[in-house]
């Protein structure tokens, strides 16, 4: 088992009114699934992939990763959860702009720079994997929207995490290319067996994944599986 | 990490350059307020060195120039027991012809160069039994006793009037002029006593319109420095009408003045350089708050709570270490360039390496105090950030 919620619940508090973002979620992702969460705003589905990957924490309720407890780690202990195991990729990017797309590749290693020759290498070959290869030295806004979100996916690659989550992935792209950045993971699910999870509202996303989880106030209303 | 810390420094140039000017003119105030400080205070102890440990006789409150007192005083103070020796002097203001003499001044404020000197009348048989400073000859010699229309220089005097061996210099005094061969030249190091010009007692007293039993003051010389204290007392007690001076006493005024004068120095520039801290805290406090999503995705992505914080440490630091850099040079090219241009006669300045280190490390003080609100807020940013929408 990869990842495992347990009644997961979070409440939080919006001008001292109490907002159940989660409730009682029980889930479970096996290695190497390619899955999406779908619900409409406000069903809770930013607030689980935020706990799935340790950026927040329950009110209630346990997350396991590979059989450890994540929500009794230390916030050091997160972050280097967040930085060995779990990759992000963000609805707008969040390149940091006054940095090259390689820069923006290696800035989870920087502070660890002890070996920044490999931690580049690296880097580059993410992003000639991604088709980025003629674009290293480009800084963000020389980049199109589509292209930014490509090396956001070379940077969740870096430190070879086993888990990628991705919050909307397509939301600020045209079709076309949401459709290829979608791809582009389903072959990084299959050839590197990472475990995929992306939030989304677009069906024409959820239909390339393996996967589909309905959210609707905080609770898991359906599922859905493609056996194509 | 150097790279992205550069990096967001150069985003808002204008703004870091504001921040950096900041640390620079505060950095640039101390190095040249404290150096003008530092070479008035080295001018006053060199001064006081060249004084030596005689103890100076004059007429209760009066200047060396403005004393009169009795000239068997002399007898009075050598039969005290400790005293060795003692000797008359003359002291008065005269005018040189021809030429202007820089004149120096202990503190600052603007220089005067003027035709007036100090002229000193010596018993050259007493003086030599105190070690007075006419004694120091470089050139020449010191007259004897008796002869006239003769004087020994200072060289400082020498050199300003262009003077040798064997000239002669003319001095006027109540509008009547006197003219003197030069028949040496003495030099102390201190620039006020080596712009002196000494002539033999007796011609002094006629110049200064004093009769021959008058004198400005006298100098005694004690047995050995420790006994100074209670040999002035001791003075005071058993001379009337006279008020004995002597140079512990006097390093101690100065010390008291230069040492409230370098505090006042430090206060006021450390008031400037502190301004200046607080524009690099401002500066990154922006910074910090229009970098919120950026700070989040730095977290998001495994940066620990204190590899931001080091970040935004980091940024505070590089401005203060360029501002710090700016500002001793700034201050350096005020203090030797500025500074003598249009004061040429400025107190000399003094740069030691001790002020340059304590000004940088008060900089870089300065840059990890004002760094470290706005760097303990970043860190403290939660990863969520990284994900709301503006």
């Amino acid at each position: 088992m990869m990842i495992e919620a347990k009644d997961l619940t979070k409440i939080y508090y919006l001008d001292a009114v109490q907002v159940q973002a989660l409730d009682k979620i029980n889930l479970k992702i096996e290695k190497g699934e390619f899955i999406s969460v779908m619900g409409p705003s406000g069903s809770g589905k930013s607030t689980l992939l935020h706990l799935l990957g340790g950026i927040d924490r329950p009110t209630f309720g346990k997350i396991f990763i590979n059989s450890a407890d994540v929500t009794k780690l230390s916030d050091t202990e997160l972050s280097d959860l967040r930085r060995d195991t779990v990759g992000f990729i963000f609805q707008i990017f969040n390149l940091i702009p006054t940095l090259t797309a390689l820069e923006n590749v290696m800035v989870p290693l920087f502070p660890r720079g002890a070996d920044l020759k490999w931690v580049e290498e690296r880097a580059k070959a993410l992003l000639s994997m991604v088709g980025l290869k003629e674009r290293m030295n480009h800084k963000p806004t020389q980049l199109s929207g589509g292209e930014r979100q490509r090396v956001a996916i070379a940077r969740s690659l870096v430190n070879q995490p086993q888990i990628i989550l991705a919050d909307e992935p397509t939301g600020e792209l045209d079709s076309k290319t949401g459709r290829e950045i979608i791809l582009l993971m389903k072959k990084l699910n299959e050839e590197e067996n990472v475990t995929v999870v992306i939030v989304t509202h677009d069906p024409r996303v959820s239909e390339l994944t393996e996967r589909i989880i309905y959210l609707q106030d905080g609770r898991i209303v359906r599922e859905e599986r493609s056996y194509d | 990490m150097y790279q992205l810390a550069f990096k967001n420094l150069l985003r808002r140039k204008s703004r870091t350059l504001l921040a950096l000017l900041g640390i620079a003119i505060g950095i640039a105030m101390i190095v040249s307020l404290v150096s003008i400080s530092e070479g008035v205070k080295a001018r006053t102890s060199e001064f006081t060195r060249t004084l030596g440990i005689n103890i100076e006789i004059v007429q209760r409150d009066a200047s060396q120039s403005s004393s009169e007192i009795d000239m068997d005083i002399i007898g009075k103070v050598e039969a005290i027991p400790g005293i060795t020796a003692a000797a008359p002097e003359v002291y008065a203001n005269v005018d040189i012809k021809g030429v202007q003499i820089e004149r120096v001044r202990m503190g600052m404020g603007p220089p005067r160069a003027s035709n007036r000197i100090t002229l000193v009348g010596i018993d050259p048989v007493r003086e030599q039994m105190i070690e007075g400073f006419p004694t120091k000859i470089i050139e020449g010699r010191l007259f004897e006793k008796g002869k006239t229309g003769i004087s020994v220089i200072g060289k400082a005097l020498a050199d300003a009037t262009n003077k040798k061996v064997g000239d002669d210099i003319t001095i006027t005094a109540d509008e009547k002029e006197y003219t003197f061969t030069i028949i040496g030249i003495y030099e102390t190091g201190s620039p006020l006593q080596d712009n002196f010009i000494v002539i033999p007692l007796k011609e002094a007293q006629k110049i200064k319109g004093f009769k021959s039993d008058s004198i400005s003051v006298i100098l005694a010389k004690p047995a050995s420095p420790e006994l100074v204290d209670t040999l002035a007392r001791k003075i005071k007690v058993l001379v009337s009408g006279v008020e004995p001076r002597y140079t512990r006493q006097m390093t101690e005024q100065i010390s008291t003045f230069t040492g409230q004068m370098e505090l006042m120095t430090w206060v006021i520039a450390g008031i400037a350089a502190i301004i200046g801290g607080i524009g690099v805290a401002n500066t990154m406090l922006m910074s910090v708050i229009e970098r919120t999503r950026e700070i989040g995705v730095l977290k998001a992505v495994g940066w620990y709570s204190s590899d931001v914080l080091k970040l935004i440490l980091l940024e505070s630091l590089i401005i203060s270490a360029f501002g710090a850099t700016a500002g001793l040079g700034i201050g350096a090219l005020f203090t030797f360039y500025l500074l003598p241009a249009v004061f040429p006669s400025f107190m000399r300045p003094l740069i030691t390496l001790d002020l340059l280190l304590e000004a940088v490390a008060f900089a870089l003080v300065l840059g990890l105090t004002g760094g470290l609100y706005p760097a303990m807020r970043a860190a403290r940013m939660s990863p969520i950030q990284a994900f709301s929408e503006e």
